[in-house]
């Protein structure tokens, strides 16, 4: 079929469409930088209002919400260390570490530079390859999930780097936390100690805002300093010391947007995946490896890409297959099934200017991301460092129960939210990081679903080594990828220890 | 500082103003509960009702959503919400039967009052376009010459998927090994990719995904309109009707007339032929039991659902 | 996640490190055990993990209670920094903990504004004159009123149902 790009392109930029991209990037950046208020709740209530406008308008002002609401996620993360969704954990990493020493607005910045560019690559492959790529949601099995987790997993060991001992057993337990509820293979219910509240597992929103969020407040308390290093006077949003450190992180920044938009293809792997396995990526392929989760650029800027890529990532296999890539992705699927637009293969070509306008939409509503998203990091930061301790701390510990509470309305997350708190916080006395166990809480599910799907399959067709790893190309090449990423590290100690070998070490 | 309060206040206010333009009688709204995640088949399908609630009652219906535990968190808080017919509840069969069955989610069955199922997603079974699979004998007899080695995916265990499996088994003999998903947003690329032979679905799959799958049976008593060519597992000799039941459920202090009404309401929802006409389009099909029939009705569900769940736990 | 110059504790002995890593190896074992009353299929993670968290867990104990324990670098301040404003600390905690389990009961918007009025004070140092004070019961009484309204008729949350609102 003849796509009028003439005309799609008038759509996409009719003052209207323009004008409902940039509420919905703004509004999307709000929600996002709330905690426990997601993109998905964000869509939800939106919906209804989209019925009324041209379908494709109503797309565009849900895909900028949406990207937006990605965006917004590094705000808290970076701010007040808390990541409002589970990708933005690996956000909290270097990002929390530069606002505490004074470098917040810098920031800000790279994460506002590298969403827009992990945003666009992402939009760019969504218009150019979403037919190919969406070929990937089909070649991952689950035993390539399986990996994948894992991959996610070797983070653990640089993340506790200094006592990868307690960081394993961290994340250990962080896959004891996950198998709490209802096992999906199996039907059993585990750990619940007979509560009915637990038979859906441990949310984990719920376990990140209070694993990571509680015990920056019991922080903030007990000092009469400020919470965050305040920028000194006159000094503005750092923009070009910003672009200068994507332009020495320009390899780091593509490699993370196209891991962001693969990853986001595959339905059940998601931002916190896509971003763990950039910043592991970009921490291995580094010159200063050791600088990383203390404040490092290119640590943020590996982050925020990648899961700002999701959102164009994801899009593919919802678009071009019918299969939700995200959460998001699947209230937007069932907002076209309501309007009577029929998914899949045929809206690439029988309905394609409506797809075309969208992704011209998505991207417009990216880069309108840039001059808000600068714009409101700004205020964002300068009201986090200038509001009292007196109001900043009930606005926050406010934010985390009404946040924990609007996951699923329910007050049991609540109390989950403030028990892993506390737990985390008695846990950091004794020198365990939130970290790997955040990490083993998001990726168990995925872990053991995938082991024991590749485990079942292979069982009934006797040849299960075939189905995790040996038949399976895709998985050699994730294995490969583990291997180096726990090995080069080792490596490069015995080599730094060859060539001087008798410093004594402190 | 100052912007980013007034940001938040436009923003609060932009969304005031749209949910006060959206409401003709803002006194009185319904509180619909989904207790699954958006985007779901709960969900479309409430919101296809949407509109049409407004048609019958000119009053408005909001969409809430409490999900967890598959649904239990919300159905086991149902009987404290206010009995006043103005907040109502999704429920759905197999799982409110199923899950008090086997483990303890926080109520009983029997502790939902239901007053009108109206529709369903009838089990299917489907393939690739491009299977070797044209009927569903082929698939019997693949099963039967290698029991346990053809792979038939669905959605998690215990679900109506798994019971889908179990049924079949129990009506043809064939063995086939079931593979459980978190999700059909898992389950469907499980399919089209290759990981398992066949896939437990709904018509609902097969509506979205068109020419990709193809339907070798479905679980009706009638054959679907939306697939004419697809027949029921009835024509072919295996006695299966069955599949995802959806209805609505009211707090227990409800007073009987207002569940009367409410079942009325839902009725006339159910006879719109437009309405029909879109349910039908996105794979639903229409089913009709309003609060008088309920109770024959669930007694039926729960005998069967209670003999499958018991033959699922022995096969464990 | 702090960046404080705390000394490593290598050399010395690492007693938090070892009570922590007590608590899980009893939850590694614990897991191990229940494992064997569960289907094979569901089984076979938890008696993986809970071994693994065990054994490790029995290491770290031994490492802790020799001086062998390294800090890791997310690791967050050690007991002795942590006694500085204990009281604080503590009743941020108690007002938090008692705020996720009264707020069912009483209503979450006459809870969250009395939490939020505490820890207003928890967080106030030196003493604030009473034109501030009143300003920040002001704009706490906002803050909670204005999320409150956020959740309950923008997002279309259902509310919990408590003695209050």
């Amino acid at each position: 079929m003849e796509i009028d790009f003439g005309f799609i392109l008038a759509q996409a930029f009719s003052p209207f469409n323009l004008a409902l991209a940039l509420t919905g990037v703004v509004l999307g950046t709000v929600i996002g930088a709330l905690p426990g208020l997601s993109a998905t709740m964000a869509i939800a209530v939106l919906v209804p209002f989209t019925f009324t406008m041209d379908p494709a308008s109503g797309l565009i002002m849900l895909g900028a919400i949406y990207t937006g609401a990605i965006y917004g996620g590094a705000y808290a993360a970076i701010l007040v260390n808390t990541p409002g969704t589970p990708s933005a954990i690996a956000t909290t990493f270097d990002g929390y570490p530069m606002a505490k020493s004074g470098n917040g607005d810098l920031a800000m910045t790279l994460a506002t530079l590298a969403s827009v560019t992990g945003g666009v690559v992402g939009a760019v492959l969504l218009m150019t390859l979403a037919p190919v790529l969406a070929q990937v949601a089909l070649a991952f099995h689950s035993s390539e999930y399986f990996w994948l987790a894992i991959l996610g997993l070797t983070l653990v060991a640089s993340l506790s780097s200094g006592n990868v001992l307690k960081g394993l057993i961290g994340a250990s337990f962080g896959l004891v936390l996950s198998m709490i509820g209802v096992a999906v293979i199996g039907g059993d219910t585990r750990y619940t100690f007979g509560s009915s509240v637990l038979l859906g597992g441990i949310d984990i929103v719920s376990a990140l805002i209070g694993l990571y969020c509680i015990p920056v407040l019991i922080d903030m308390v007990a000092r009469p300093d400020r919470h965050l290093e305040p920028a000194p006077l006159g000094r503005g949003i750092r923009f070009f010391e910003a672009l200068g450190h994507c332009a020495r992180n320009a390899f780091n920044l593509a490699r993370s947007s196209i891991i962001g938009t693969l990853v986001g293809i595959l339905p059940g792997a998601g931002g916190s995946i896509a971003s763990l396995v950039s910043y592991s990526e970009a921490r291995r392929a580094s010159r200063h490896p050791e600088r990383f989760g203390k404040g490092e650029p290119g640590g943020l800027l590996a982050t925020e890409s990648a899961n700002n890529a999701t959102v164009g990532g994801g899009f593919i296999p919802t678009l071009v297959l019918g299969i939700p890539g995200t959460p998001p992705d699947a209230v937007i699927l069932g907002a076209l099934l309501v309007q009577g637009i029929r998914i899949g293969p045929e809206l690439f070509t029988q309905q394609s200017g409506i797809v075309y306008v969208f992704m011209f939409g998505l991207l417009i509503a990216t880069l309108m991301m840039l001059p808000v998203g600068l714009l409101i990091g700004r205020y964002a930061y300068r009201f986090i460092v200038n509001t009292p301790k007196a109001l900043l701390v009930p606005l926050i510990a406010y934010m985390t129960v009404v946040g924990s509470y609007a996951i699923h309305a329910n007050p049991h997350d609540v109390a989950i939210m403030v028990i892993m708190g506390v737990v985390g916080w008695l846990l950091g006395l004794a020198g365990y990081g939130p970290s790997p166990i955040v990490l083993g809480l998001v990726l168990g599910q995925i872990a053991e679903q995938g082991f024991m799907r590749a485990y079942l399959i292979g069982r009934a067709q006797d040849n299960f080594g075939g189905q995790l790893l040996f038949d399976r190309p895709i998985s050699w090449g994730i294995v490969a990828l583990i291997l180096i990423t726990l090995c080069v590290p080792i490596i490069r100690q015995l080599r730094a220890g060859a060539r001087k070998p008798k410093e004594a070490r402190p | 500082m100052v912007f980013r309060k007034v940001s938040l206040w436009a923003a609060a206010a932009a969304f005031t103003f749209l949910s006060g333009a959206a409401m003709a009688f803002p006194d009185k709204p319904v509180n619909y509960i989904i207790p699954f995640n958006p985007g779901g088949e709960s969900d479309v399908s409430a919101r296809l009702q949407q509109p049409f609630f407004k048609k019958v009652t000119g009053q408005d219906v909001i969409i809430q959503y409490q999900a967890g535990a598959g649904g239990a968190q919300a159905w086991s808080v149902l009987n404290d919400q206010p009995g006043d017919g103005h907040t109502i509840m999704g429920t759905n069969l197999p799982h409110i039967v199923l899950q008090p069955l086997i483990q303890d989610p926080g109520y009983e069955t029997d502790d939902l009052t239901n007053v009108y199922m109206f529709h369903f997603t009838p089990d299917a079974l489907i393939v690739r376009a491009d299977s070797e699979f044209e009927t569903v004998q082929q698939v019997i007899d693949a099963a039967k010459e290698a029991p346990g080695q053809l792979l038939a995916g669905g959605s998690a265990t215990n679900s109506a998927n798994h019971i889908a499996n179990q049924l079949f088994a129990n009506e043809t003999g064939a063995e086939l090994t079931y593979i459980p998903f978190t999700g059909t947003g898992a389950s469907v690329p499980a399919l089209l990719g290759g990981e398992v032979n066949v896939l437990w679905g709904y018509t609902t799959i097969a509506a979205g995904q068109g020419d990709e799958v193809r339907m070798l049976a479905v679980a009706q008593e009638e054959r679907h309109p939306l697939f004419p060519d697809v027949p029921t597992f009835k024509e072919l000799g295996i006695d299966m009707v069955g599949g995802a039941y959806r209805g609505i459920a009211v707090p227990k202090s409800t007073p009987e007339d207002i569940r009367k009404e409410l079942s009325d309401i839902i009725g006339k929802i159910n006879a719109d032929p437009e309405f029909i006409e879109r349910m039908e389009a996105a794979g639903f099909a229409m089913l009709d039991v309003p609060y008088e029939e309920m109770d024959a009705f669930m007694a039926e569900r729960k005998k069967t659902y209670g003999e499958i769940a018991k033959q699922l736990e022995a096969a464990q | 996640m702090s960046q404080n110059s705390e000394p490593a504790v290598r050399g010395g002995r690492d007693w938090a490190g070892a009570a922590g890593s007590v608590l899980f190896a009893a939850v590694g074992v614990y897991v191990f055990l229940t494992s064997f009353a569960m289907s094979p299929m569901a089984a076979m993670f938890p008696r993986t993990i809970g071994a693994a968290m065990a054994v490790l867990s029995v290491l770290q104990v031994v490492a802790s209670l020799t001086g062998r324990s390294g800090r890791s670098l997310e690791a967050g301040d050690g007991v002795r920094a942590q006694a500085d404003g204990l009281g604080r600390r503590l009743s941020l905690v108690a007002i938090m903990v008692g705020w996720a389990f009264l707020f069912p009961v009483i209503g979450i918007f006459v809870t969250s504004f009395l939490a939020c009025i505490g820890l207003m004070f928890t967080g106030t140092f030196g003493r604030p004159t009473s034109l501030r004070l009143s300003i920040y019961l002001a704009v706490v009484f906002v803050m909670v009123v204005f999320f409150y309204l956020l959740m309950s008729n923008v997002l279309n949350i259902p509310m919990p149902r408590g003695l209050t609102f």
